[in-house]
Order: C-alpha cells, then structure tokens, then sequence
C-alpha cells in the first residue's frame, strides 16, 4: 500500500516540510512518515516509526490531561466524518520518554470517494506554550509588584500636594502635580495590565446583573468632568430617554468600557467640539454609541485598534498618554459579557464607537 | 482627648513609614508590626480602636492575622481595614469573608479618602 500510496517526488515533498508527518490507515497503522516527525519523536531512522500504531507511539494525552484513545483520536474522527480537523493540542511522548506539547491537524486522503488514510501533521509547539506561560506569569507578577511602590508614590505625593508637610513655591507644586499625574498614568498601565492577564487566563467572570446604560453613564461623565473641561471638549447626550435602558452586564465591566470610550473621546477630540452620546434600543439590544469630532482613525490602522498596545501614530503626536491597552481590554471584556464593540471613523473628521449590549 | 488607637501591620517598609505618620499627623496614636506573628500580641497589648492590615506579610499572611482578631472576644467588634496590592475579587472576597470591614486596593485609592473612610468607621463605632 506505501508504494502505492505516494510518488517518490511526494515524499521528496512531505521530507522537505518542517513540521512531523504521518500517513495513517485506517487500522491506526503509520504507513510513512517524514523526517521532521523521526526527529520530532528522538527517533534514528522511519523504520522505528512506520508499521507501527500511532497511538501507542505517541502516547497522546489532550489538554485536559486525558489520554488519548481510538475513540477520540483525532485521525479516527477524520477517517469516519471525511473532514480536516484543526490544530488540536497534545501532549506526545519522545523515545526518551520525555513530553512536549505539539499541535495536530489531521486531514483524510480520499482515493475514488473513499477514504483510504489519513494525513497527521504534528507541530512541536513547547517553545511557544512555555513562553505563553512565561509571558502570563510575568504579566501578572511584575503588575502586582508594581502596584506596591507605585501605591506608596501615590499616597507620598498626594501627601506633598496637600502641602502638610510645608508649603510649596509655584514650580514645585507643578512639577509635583506633574509626577502625580504620571503615577496615576502608570498606574492605569499596571491596572489594564493586571486586567489583560486575568482575561487571558481566563479568569474574568461577569457578574451579569441588571444594570442602568444611563446610570453608569452619568457617573462616567461627572469622573471625567475635569478632564474634559482642560481639554476644552462638552459632552452632551443626545435625545436622552425618560426612561433607562437596563441591560445585562457586570457592572464594573461596563463602567470600564465606557469610560475608555469616553476618555478616548475627550483625548482625541478637537477644542471646542461637542462628544455626542446616544443611548438607543434596538430590538431585544442596547446600543450605546459615543462620537467625537477630532483626528478620527487613519484608514490603515483600523485594523489594529483592538490590538494590544496599538497606539495609531496620529494618536501618539495628538496626545503621549494613551497606554495602547484600553481597547483591546474593553473589546475584551465586551467579548465576555457577550456584548459587541466597533467603530466607524473617518480620519481628521470624526469617530464614533459602538457597544451593543443584551437588554435586560 | 485621649487619642484613638489604631494598628497597622504591614511589611513594606516605605508604606509602614507612611502610614505611621500619615496617620500620627491625623491625630491618632498608632503602633505597628511588620509581622503577622507579632500582630496578634501587639493587638491584645494596644487595644486598638482600629486595625489596618496588609494581606501579604513575609513570615504569614494577612487573612490569618484578622480571622484570629475576629475570633477574640475583645476585637470582635473592631473595625478592620485591608490595605493590599492584591486586586482581585478572590482576595477581596476572601479578606470580608475572615471579617475584615473594608477591603482596599492601595494604588487605586488616595490616602484622604483611607482617612476619611477611618474617621466614619469609628464614628459609627461610638
């Protein structure tokens, strides 16, 4: 069956390929492999792995440490449904009875309409979990211990303002006033950070409950009213209901987002503009919607406006102290309370962000 | 007027400075420890009208610290403060759940609003 299975420039081919390969019949039987997957294993040579099951070869666990068996397999799936299966995650075991994590995709070979076998392709992927897990790790610990001298800065400068301790010339108060902003700067990068980690550890649970649109945003608006006072910027909400609309949301989660949209909306806004609110219902949604008039989004960069730490480069000129993480946060925490976050801008006209939220 | 006492337990040196006279200044007499396995006897001794409490200390942590307070007749009623650099809902609810009163996270509150939080706490004591 091997010699008929593949012409000789086809394994020439899958020889080529960096990542493991191996034709499996539908016994569970490797009947050809690659070069990558004999070195991926810690093998000589193809005779320690052709002729013999995969399964007990590789010694598959999933990543929920379950052992891997011919009901699940991934190749039996593909055999009997006919289809591709995609980047599953694996635990295999190498000859020295070592493991690594890999990623397979398995698709069916099909001769005359039958499928006769099935394609495995196993990609080492441990350097990537380990530094996933690095970076994770890293994340979580430098923002906690981060949070513990920027507290006492916090606190000691605040304390130097009130001028207890003396008084102050006009310069120092300044240039204290100025630390202490920055600190507060650093200190929402050390929050979105925590925040991020959380999300991408999965373990951010909304506490869904009934929550008032308008409520929370009034009590966004009066956080920022100082803001948008020094940037010279009103905020009027438009045709404003009698009545709330109440949605389903954690609670915090919502103040967050909205005040990122907001915050943004007074940051990126031209003098003298007014940022236009509109709370609306659409069917069984809320749709709240936030549009300021200002430099907006340059065309090529919308796509990268949830990414993390995006700062488009008209943002950076127009204002340094964007963190480049609010979005990606907010898009992130719209994502787990099962709303949608999007925008529409047009560049040195106007932006204006979407979040369309479950009503209640 | 007799001061009003309070007990901070904290290990980071700068914020043990800070809160000593941060607190001194607004007129209360304050004893502190850096450590977990001090603060119980410091407490028993002092008497405090209030206890302020970090929840990671080097030789314990801080959850022990009040859930022993919490369990002695004589703070049972006594207002406790967790001051921490931990931000999350676990801790916070673990910290209420042992019988701290109020569960802050540093960075993110000013120390006036700490201040003003103690002076309502002991007022409604009274």
């Amino acid at each position: 069956m091997k010699k008929n299975l593949l012409t000789k420039e086809m394994q020439i081919f899958i020889d080529s390929l960096g990542d493991g390969v191996a034709v499996v019949n539908k016994g569970g039987t490797i009947i050809m492999s690659n070069h990558a997957l004999v070195d991926m294993l810690g093998y000589q040579d193809k005779d320690s792995v052709e002729g013999h099951p995969i399964l007990k070869l590789l010694g598959a666990i999933d990543e929920r440490g379950q052992v891997i068996d011919k009901k699940n397999a991934a190749f039996v799936r593909t055999i009997r449904y006919r289809k591709q299966i995609s980047n599953e995650k694996r635990q295999f075991i190498k000859q020295s009875g070592a493991r690594f994590w890999a990623s397979i995709t398995t698709s069916p070979m099909i001769r005359d309409q039958k499928v006769i076998a099935a394609v495995v392709m196993i990609r080492d992927i441990s350097e990537e979990r380990q530094q996933e897990a690095y970076y994770k790790d890293f994340t979580h610990t430098a923002s906690h211990n981060l949070r513990s001298p920027l507290g006492n800065l916090l606190w000691t400068t605040e304390y130097l303002l009130t001028q207890k301790p003396g008084p102050l010339n006009v310069k120092q108060a300044e240039f204290i006033s100025d630390i202490y902003e920055s600190l507060q700067a650093m200190n929402r990068m050390v929050n979105n950070l925590l925040s991020i980690s959380r999300l991408e550890n999965k373990k951010v649970h909304p506490n869904l409950q009934k929550v008032s649109v308008e409520l929370t945003v009034h009590s966004v608006i009066k956080d920022l009213a100082n803001y948008a006072r020094v940037q010279q910027v009103e905020i009027e909400i438009k045709n404003e209901d009698k009545f709330e609309h109440l949605v389903k949301f954690d609670q915090d989660h919502l103040h967050y987002i909205l005040q990122n949209i907001l915050e943004n909306a007074i940051r990126y806004s031209s003098q003298n503009k007014k940022i236009i609110l509109e709370i609306r219902a659409d069917k069984n949604d809320t749709i709240f919607s936030c549009t300021n008039e200002g430099i907006g989004i340059p065309k090529d960069k919308k796509e990268f406006v949830f990414a993390k730490f995006f700062r488009a480069k008209n943002a950076e000129e127009a204002q340094n102290e964007g963190t480049g993480l609010g979005m990606y946060t907010s898009r992130e925490l719209a994502n787990v309370n099962k709303a949608k976050l999007w925008f529409d801008s047009e560049e040195n006209k106007q932006t204006t962000f979407y979040l369309q939220l479950k009503s209640f | 007027m007799e001061k009003k006492k309070i007990l901070v337990v904290e290990d980071d040196k700068f914020s043990f400075k800070l809160y000593t006279h941060l607190l001194t200044e607004a007129g209360y007499e304050v004893a502190s420890t850096p450590r977990a396995s001090e603060a119980f006897d410091l407490a028993k001794q002092f008497n405090p009208a209030l206890v302020i409490a970090d929840l990671m200390l080097q030789d314990g942590n801080g959850f022990d610290v009040i859930k022993k307070l919490r369990q002695t007749e004589q703070f049972k009623n006594t207002p406790i403060i967790t001051l921490s650099n931990l931000g999350q809902d676990a801790d916070k609810k673990e910290a209420l759940k042992v019988g701290a009163d109020k569960y802050f996270v540093k960075s993110n509150t000013r120390f006036q609003e700490i201040i003003a939080t103690i002076e309502e706490m002991l007022k409604a004591k009274e």
